[in-house]
């Protein structure tokens, strides 16, 4: 650990890199949205809604590592909520002429509403881990299964097509999000506010908690902590942002469709998160954009095959980068830099 | 008492095709301490081997030997070249069999198509008692399901190989310090369990729609009827796929099939909730 | 005697199956700031523990926080009405740092009573100071040695405001440095709440000073001075005598 007696400070200097170190992931923050920003500018007419829908994606993507990254329990559902987001404002969105900030609201409080009620018989009954993610992926199907044959109010098969694009009323004026710039600008909206709440948990000692109850729960229970509590905290959490990842995709695309809500979206959402490196913010945003442009390019050439290059993709990853892409990287550079101090002290 | 009838029968089918797949899932649930969500997939490897080999002329009751036996081969397989090197990181190994369903599913739609296939009943007529009909195979079906649940009890209470892991379910660790060799009961174990699942999709195989997906739905009730059967019993997946399997066919009698699913799963999570140790495992309170 | 600073069980009986592990024990802590708990492997001195801290419900009898009755309160409700425990095997966030340890630890929620204003705010880095660790704040708890270990728990039961902290075997496997640093660590800790201690070596209870406690067989043995209790024949024979020559 020669590495670690190099690196570390001494005490009074810790609040000194806290600041230097929150500074610079505010300033990359920036440097991200900004590039995010102007990127419309390079991108052709097709690329744009691609991108915001990249953009939505990465939002359930954050849920997801949120919920599994940070306090250790993984969702095989995580499309259950995303999918309920979207239905949410897509019937929401045709039926009736209500004001946009309304329609964004169910789509939040519906998934996250379902999530606290789930999660609070499944925290609280002690369910967790293996048992947690196989009751989350009966909670799709069932999902799924509950879109599919309610016709009347979900269009079945087909779903709801010429879904209304949101519109946000602000006091006196209106920011109109169905143009195609409009879309890929409520992705980026989306994905901002999400990343900004992911940085914050990431920061405050709700996620410091969680990561400790990933860590060892019991000890965390026995320091006071209601640990149930949290972790039903977090599922909520966790679905509010794939709710309104779901509701901005509706908007984007114009529509929802079953397989926003299915199985298949679920394990993709993982295997986003998965390949970028659970244990990082960072990963999975760098698997969505990876997997979803990758997809792009298969479905042009094996249109049949998406599934199958998930699949081994996915247990590939599994079994031989466990922390995935941005985690390899990591592990890359603390070698890299180990090194280099051993070479200074030669 | 129509009703009332048909909907035992409907049960009983029910409960005994997902008795099968749950004993599976409990057999590897219980000894290698992770859940095969590529269970799913087995039961479609079973039905389209029946689907294969009866086209080629083959009588069903024997294509149903060897769907057990190709469902058991592949097991064996996944097992001795992935979820072995997984042992120490078991919720890995669960995702891993998750991206194997995966490509399972799609090997098998890229093999057959997505159009449903089916099998051929080879046993037709009613059974007909008091001026009421079933169709006589389905009958012979929960017999066939029925007997080999009974001879995988048999196989487990009786020869030594069952009860090496009946001790390994009682108490892993003291009997993996007692020398078991746990690579090849781990290795059996998981083909037995995917072996079972491959027969519960082959006798599926004359009543459903052969798709890849059709495995599906039953992994979420198998498992919690797993779940609910605990962990020390091998008999206990049984009796927990014997209270969803009933569930389910009653609350989808009384309302729709969708609602019937939903239903005993909403039920499901409430009666884990309400009795969380006397169902789940052992609870891992920490004895210092 | 002042009930406002006592731990208690009465007449408890704790049973595993068949196994009566505590046997109709009552005990008090709280008179002396410093309490041991001592007796033969397999008395029952971590089971007091557990049912001090909510993690062992007793067949029979009551638990007594400040002569208030806790029997039946969850670990969670306990732990909040300042009992704290450090456990036999060391057991602290492996995959956090030491400061993010020390920090989840002084953060964690406690019920505020009457007196508690007079409680001391230590900061993480005061605590990291006087257990040593003060270089190693960024350091995963996984890569320190196994007494650092075992001081970082102590850390982090007494940033949770305890009052009381239950320290099972601090000293277990600890070379004679590191268990005087320990010692110094407890004595220090115990101007601030009560302590009540497991330990095996009797030099190390010695250097303690405090009360000291006996259990045999689930039954209260002998309770007193260190004094009184060595120069107690029965204890000598069940307990001490097999340890003295070592
Ligand atoms: N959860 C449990 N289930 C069954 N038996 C238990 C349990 N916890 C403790 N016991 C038994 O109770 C007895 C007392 O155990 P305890 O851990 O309290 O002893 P101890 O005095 O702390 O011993 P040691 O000095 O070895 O730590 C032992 O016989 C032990 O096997
Ligand atoms: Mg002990």
């Amino acid at each position: 650990m020669t590495a670690v007696d190099t690196v570390a400070v001494p005490n009074n200097a810790n609040s000194a890199r806290d600041w230097i170190s929150g500074a610079r992931t505010l300033g990359g923050t920036g440097l991200l949205l900004a590039a995010l920003a102007i990127l419309p500018s390079f991108l052709g007419p097709f690329n744009i809604v691609l991108g915001a829908q990249i953009l939505a994606y990465s939002v359930v993507a954050l849920s997801l590592q949120l919920l599994w990254g940070r306090a250790g329990q993984l969702s095989f559902g995580q499309a259950a909520f995303f999918g309920m987001g979207a239905y949410a404002y897509a019937i929401l969105g045709t039926r009736y002429e209500l004001n946009g900030w309304y329609i964004l609201a169910a789509a939040l409080v519906i998934p996250a509403g379902t999530a606290l009620i789930l999660g609070y018989f499944l925290f609280f009954g002690r369910v967790r881990d293996a048992y947690f993610s196989i009751v989350t992926l009966a909670f799709v199907l069932v999902a799924n299964q509950v879109v599919i044959s309610w016709r009347s109010v979900t269009g079945g098969d087909t779903g709801l097509t010429r879904v209304p694009g949101l519109v946000l009323p602000f006091g006196g004026f209106e920011v109109d999000f169905t143009s195609r710039n409009g879309r890929y600008y409520l992705g980026l909206l989306i994905f901002s506010i999400a990343l900004f709440v992911a940085l914050l948990v990431r920061r405050s000692s709700f996620g410091l908690v969680l990561e400790a109850i990933r860590d060892d729960e019991n000890r965390a229970s026995f320091l006071g902590y209601n640990t149930p509590m949290y972790l039903t905290m977090a599922f909520t959490l966790s679905a509010a942002l794939a709710g309104v990842a779901g509701g901005a995709f509706a908007s984007i695309s114009t529509l929802a469709a079953p397989d926003m809500i299915d199985q298949f979206l679920s394990i993709q959402i993982l295997t986003w998160v998965a390949i970028g490196g659970r244990n990082y913010l960072a990963g999975a945003l760098v698997g969505t954009v990876v997997m979803r442009v990758l997809n792009n390019q298969v479905s042009d050439v094996l249109p049949e095959s998406w599934p199958l290059v998930v699949g081994l993709f996915f247990v590939v990853v599994v079994m031989f980068f466990p922390a995935g892409l941005v985690g390899g990287l990591a592990k890359l550079r603390a070698q890299l830099a180990s090194r280099r101090v051993e070479k200074a002290r030669a | 008492m129509d009703l009332l009838f048909s909907l035992l029968l409907d049960g009983a089918f029910l409960i005994s095709i997902l008795g099968l797949v749950a004993l599976g899932l409990g057999v590897i649930n219980n000894l290698l301490g992770i859940t095969n969500m590529a269970h799913g997939e087995f039961i479609a490897v079973g039905a389209y081997t029946v689907v294969v080999l009866t086209d080629q002329g083959l009588p069903y009751w024997v294509t149903l030997f060897i769907a057990a036996l190709v469902g058991m081969a592949l097991g064996v397989l996944l097992e001795s070249t992935l979820i072995r090197r997984l042992t120490d990181r078991p919720l890995d190994a669960i995702l891993v069999t998750l991206g194997l369903g995966l490509v399972m599913q799609q090997v098998l739609k890229e093999m057959f198509g997505s159009t449903p296939r089916s099998v051929v009943s080879p046993v037709s007529g009613t059974f007909d008692v008091a001026g009421l009909s079933y169709p006589l195979f389905r009958i012979t079906i929960i017999v066939a399901a029925v007997a080999a649940v009974a001879a995988t009890f048999l196989f487990f209470t009786k020869s030594s190989f069952g009860l090496v892991v009946q001790s390994i379910f009682q108490n892993r660790e003291s009997a993996l310090t007692n020398g078991v060799n746990a690579g090849k009961y781990n290795r059996l174990a998981f083909g037995i369990g995917t072996g079972l699942a491959a027969l519960a999709g082959s006798l599926l195989a004359p009543n459903a729609a052969v798709l890849p997906t059709m495995g599906a739905f039953y992994l979420a009730p198998a498992f919690v009827a797993v779940i609910l059967g605990g962990s020390k019993r091998l008999m206990g997946a049984v009796a927990g796929a014997a209270f969803m399997g009933g569930l389910e066919v009653v609350i989808g009698e009384s309302f729709t099939r969708t609602w019937g699913r939903a239903g005993v799963l909403v039920l499901a999570i409430i009666v884990i909730r309400m009795w969380p140790e006397g169902l789940l495992r052992e609870p891992k309170a920490r004895v210092a | 005697m002042d009930e406002s600073q006592s731990l208690a069980l009465e007449s408890v009986t704790v049973r595993f199956g068949g196994l009566t592990v505590l046997d109709d024990l009552s005990l008090r802590f709280g008179h002396s700031p410093i309490s041991s708990l001592i007796g033969p492997n397999g008395a029952g001195k971590t089971t007091v523990f557990n049912t001090f801290s909510g993690i062992v419900k007793p067949v029979s009898g009551s638990l007594l926080l400040n002569g208030k009755d806790m029997t039946g309160h969850s670990p969670i409700e306990i732990a909040r009405a300042g009992v704290v425990r450090k456990f036999q095997v060391p057991t602290v966030f492996h995959n956090l740092s030491v400061g993010n340890n020390l920090k989840v630890a002084a953060q964690s929620p406690r019920i505020e009573t009457a007196g508690s204003a007079k409680d001391i705010r230590w900061s993480t880095g005061d605590v990291a100071e006087k257990l040593g660790l003060s270089s190693k704040m960024k350091t995963l708890a996984a890569e320190l040695s196994h007494g650092e270990r075992q001081w970082l728990e102590i850390g982090m039961a007494f940033l949770a405001h305890p009052r009381f902290l239950l320290l099972d075997e601090p000293a277990a496997g600890l070379g004679p440095e590191e268990s005087d640093h320990t010692a110094g660590l407890i004595r220090t800790i115990s101007e601030f709440c009560k302590t009540i201690v497991i330990e095996h070596d009797m030099r190390f209870i010695r250097e303690l000073g405090g009360d000291v406690t006996v259990l045999h067989q689930g039954r209260l043995l002998k309770q007193g001075t260190m004094e009184e209790i060595e120069a107690d024949h029965i204890v000598r024979d069940v307990y001490l005598g097999r340890d003295a020559d070592a």
